[in-house]
């Protein structure tokens, strides 16, 4: 057998163990995610930030806890409600087979998750602190990317690093008190988001 | 160089894709396997019957929601000589 042969057919098997590795999670419902993540800030402008400008009363407005349940619920049944449908549509004939250690390892999630919400709804009604909400939610998505990233493509770990790496920027800029860093940060979440689900959609058929 | 004996029943593109899949995922359900990789009915049928024959991967039947599903795991025999296929492979590369 040729040297270039061999080559070719140890290629093809990296190719093969990557695809059954990035069905770990869809890239159809990525690529959703990053288009949501994107209308977040036309969202919140367009709604007044979800009070739709109606004033709570003697709070003078919203209630910071009341805004913060409001904005937990909206965002987990639009992201949750769009994603399934996403799947359902897109991805129901890619039953996910993945290792059971790797499915084990993958339950870490859960607390990432957990701590993410926990930030924003512990941060979010204090005033002043909110503003390390978005930089610790970058950080710890870059912890939950860069799992993913282990067992599934490169180009989520290069991800999830410049998450973690824009994260600790943002807090550094938190001392200037710019009022519209956070458009341009979740900008750039929404467009990461929309090139891993086209990368993962791309290598996902084997050819 | 002295020629490398090459395992003959992974030394087929199909069963080479099938055997990659398996040695990293453990299982699979014949839809999985069938989309991911591309494959016919007729590719399935042949090229698992000949790993399934020489017990490089076990077959499971079962009925889920009332549907028969098929399920292809890779043994530890399969395992051990597809590992061995590619380092026979890596031996060619480096001469």
């Amino acid at each position: 057998m040729e040297r270039t042969e061999a080559l070719k057919q140890i290629d093809e098997i990296n190719k093969i163990i990557q695809a059954s590795n990035k069905v770990i999670f869809s890239g159809s419902r990525m690529i959703l995610y990053g288009v949501l993540v994107l209308l977040i800030p036309a969202i919140e402008k367009g709604t007044v930030y979800l009070t739709f400008g109606y004033n709570f009363g003697e709070f003078g407005k919203l209630s910071p806890y009341l805004a913060t349940l409001i904005h937990i619920g909206f965002y987990w049944l639009l992201f949750g409600y769009l994603g399934k449908l996403v799947t359902h549509y897109f991805n129901k004939k890619t039953e996910t087979t993945i290792h059971p250690l790797i499915d084990r390892a993958f339950s870490l999630y859960r607390p990432i998750v957990v701590a993410i919400i926990g930030v924003v709804c512990v941060l979010a009604p204090m005033g002043e602190p909110g503003r390390f909400i978005f930089p610790m939610v970058y950080i710890l998505l870059g912890i939950l990317f860069n799992l993913y990233g282990r067992f599934s493509l490169s180009i989520v770990t290069k991800i999830s690093w410049s998450y973690i790496i824009f994260g600790l920027a943002y807090l550094f800029l938190t001392q200037f008190h710019l009022e519209n860093l956070w458009m341009g940060f979740t900008t750039y979440l929404g467009l990461s988001y929309i090139v891993m689900g086209y990368t993962l959609n791309k290598e996902q058929a084997v050819s | 160089m002295k020629d490398i004996e090459l395992n003959k029943i992974f030394h087929q593109p199909i069963r080479t894709r099938l055997m990659a899949y398996l040695i990293n995922s453990d299982y699979a359900d014949y839809t999985t396997l069938k989309k991911t990789l591309n494959l016919s009915d007729g590719h399935m049928s042949t090229h698992m019957k000949e790993l399934l024959s020489n017990e490089y991967v076990e077959m499971k039947k079962e009925f889920v929601d009332n549907k028969p599903k098929t399920t292809y795991s890779i043994t530890q025999k399969g395992k051990k000589e597809f590992k061995d296929y590619i380092k026979q492979l890596q031996k060619i590369i480096s001469g």
